[in-house]
């Protein structure tokens, strides 16, 4: 189940692990699995960043933080945050190997009134969005300070929970 | 882009907006006339279909699926269908019907995201769908839970909503109860409903007055408006099998894009999907959806691909209908799948995406593993024609400028709903004035 109390955190990782540095956002969910910390309740979704998918994911959480990575020309592994409720996100501050990407989906909660209460969007700058897996030098090295900075906003007791995707087969 | 239109002008689009994947748009004027149309599609070749050499015959419904996030349903099923075809097994009843459910799903929810999200802000003036959504709150909240209710078809029968996990060669892992199906049923009565009124909407938006002369084509069946499955017919009287298609089609390959181009042999350029499908099978759809065409003054002559909003709206109507149907009919198979033992052999599969035919034929050896694979996406087959359609609105709109014309040409690009990440991946546009 989603989060639907204010102690839990949903982070939702955006990318594709087969397009380099776009797969930063699911990279940090994998670091986030890893750390096992004690601080924060955290419910761990990766998304393809589809906009009306994330709509869905984050519909009745009360804490957001959604992680991608960018092409802002800041120099790669640079990490920005931004406050949904108080910044836009502009153009560029999100990469998308689809046509439309996080800063949709924020806009298009917005005029809907379907943000939650609190949403945070960390981007990673990229250097490398071509075919294949794998993360550049500068933006590996960026994974685990911006699981902190997840862990930063969470602030509260916590484990971690897998998707709510079962397996089938399992 | 420049802003002017002289005689001679290049105007490049480096990212068409609101399609599917990731391409490049270049036009080319001289001396007044009308040079070069290219869709350019650089998105890297995907290599599916090595990937799949080598790999055993249970393996493609998966590994295929990741071809397209918006469309998995349809690579899972073409590939299923092929494999059974190459081992001897047809998979009929209720294990066709809840496939086919799946498939409404995937209808329902990948018609619906182009409809309300990529296409309909071109009629009404908007640049994107945030700005119709801020004008239009009711209606595109009414649109997205329509789209919700396909993406909770493919989690009950698929298992979740991207890249299914419950589709295996003949048939399913698990399969649903009535009790698991009987929330569905519930949403798609609503559905329908919002489905109705959607193609009423849609119906009343202004369209150019335009149309083309294409050779419509797409999988034809006696008993039922196709998904799965049946012979490829078109408006001009090609009638083939799955294991022809490869005699009457050809792919070339051209040097702008990494996409194949598909022709018919000694025909040229044709055009599959909702039109095509409409055009060859109106007389299948359901009562709610022939019901709806009609009141949205829909003909099977239809040939304005403005107008092809209607068609998938319709086809959203007939999705919601059809997998109502099928839930209330349901009865839970005995097995959820059939056994398929692997030999030596060629099997064809085809189904109907969103988009239109996806056409697959897997090699076999008698052990089960795959020696040769190939796939034929719709916007492989429609890139041609999407290009002819370009050149003959580009050709009578040179007098627009640089911006307008850039924005009427995606315009006329989005009528196709072309996905780019299955032929290869979005587009850039470039006009050349010299």
């Amino acid at each position: 189940m989603r989060p639907t109390d204010t102690d839990r955190l949903l982070v939702i990782g955006i990318g594709n692990r087969y397009r380099r540095d776009d797969g930063v956002g699911p990279a940090v969910i994998d670091e986030l699995r890893t750390l096992n910390s004690t601080t924060t309740l955290l419910d761990l979704l990766e998304s393809d960043g589809e906009p009306t998918r994330i709509l869905d994911l984050w519909e009745g959480a009360d804490r957001v933080v959604v992680i991608d990575a960018m092409r802002s020309g800041a120099p790669p592994g640079t990490i920005r945050h931004i406050d949904a409720w108080t910044d836009r996100l502009p153009d560029t501050a999100t990469a998308s190997t689809h046509a439309a990407g996080v800063g949709h989906a924020v806009e298009l909660g917005r005029v809907l009134d379907r943000l939650p209460r609190k949403l945070s969007v960390i981007c990673v700058e990229g250097s490398d969005f071509s075919e294949g897996p794998g993360l550049s030098t500068a933006v590996a090295a960026s994974v685990i300070g911006t699981a902190e900075a997840v862990l930063g906003i969470g602030q509260r007791p916590q484990h971690t929970q897998e998707s709510p995707t079962a397996d089938p087969r399992s | 882009m420049t802003h002017r239109s002289p005689a001679s002008r290049t105007l490049k689009v480096d990212a068409l907006a609101r399609v599917e994947g990731e391409g490049a748009m270049y036009i080319e004027v001289r001396d007044g006339r009308l040079h070069d149309v290219q869709l350019r599609i650089y998105e890297p070749p995907r290599f599916f279909e090595a990937f799949l050499r080598g790999r055993r015959y249970t393996e493609p419904p998966d590994i295929t699926a990741r071809i397209c996030g918006i469309c998995p349903v349809a690579y899972q099923m073409s590939a299923c269908l092929a494999i059974e075809d190459a081992c001897g097994v047809t998979i009929d009843g209720p294990l066709h019907d809840l496939r086919r459910l799946l498939y409404c799903g995937e209808w329902i929810e990948s018609h619906t995201l182009h409809l309300y999200l990529l296409h309909a802000p071109d009629f009404l003036g908007y640049s994107n769908a945030i700005d119709l959504a801020a004008d239009h709150r009711d209606l595109v909240t009414a649109g997205l839970d329509l789209k919700k209710v396909g993406n909770e078809i493919l989690e009950v029968v698929g298992g979740r909503a991207i890249h299914p996990v419950n589709v295996k060669v003949g048939g399913f892992y698990r399969v649903p109860t009535r009790k698991d199906l009987a929330p569905l049923a519930e949403r798609l009565r609503g559905a329908l409903d919002t489905a109705m009124n959607t193609v009423a909407w849609v119906a009343g938006f202004d369209f150019p007055e335009v149309g083309h002369e294409l050779e419509l084509a797409a999988l034809c069946h006696p008993d039922e408006y196709t998904m799965m499955g049946g012979r490829f017919r078109s408006t001009r009287g090609l009638d083939i099998a799955a294991d022809e298609f490869t005699d009457h089609v050809i792919e070339n390959q051209v040097e702008h894009s990494t996409a194949l181009h598909a022709h018919l042999l000694e025909r040229g350029e044709y055009l599959v999907g909702p039109m095509a499908r409409f055009a060859l099978s109106h007389a299948l759809l359901g009562p709610e959806a022939l019901a709806a065409a009609s009141d949205a003054g829909l003909e099977p002559g239809e040939r304005n691909p403005f107008r092809s909003i209607i068609v998938r709206a319709v086809e959203i109507v007939q999705a919601c209908s059809e997998a109502l149907r099928i839930i209330e009919n349901y009865e839970r198979p005995d097995a959820p799948a059939v056994e398929v033992v692997p030999r030596a052999g060629v099997g064809f599969g085809w189904t109907e995406a969103p988009r239109g035919m996806l056409w697959h034929r897997y090699e076999l050896d008698a052990e089960g593993t795959i020696v040769d694979a190939l796939i034929v996406p719709p916007t492989s087959q429609n890139q041609p024609a999407i290009e002819h359609d370009l050149y003959h609105f580009v050709e009578g709109h040179l007098d627009l400028d640089d911006i307008e014309l850039g924005l009427r040409c995606e315009q006329t690009i989005r009528n196709y709903d072309p996905c780019i990440s299955c032929a290869t991946h979005f587009l850039d546009v470039t006009v050349s004035r010299t």
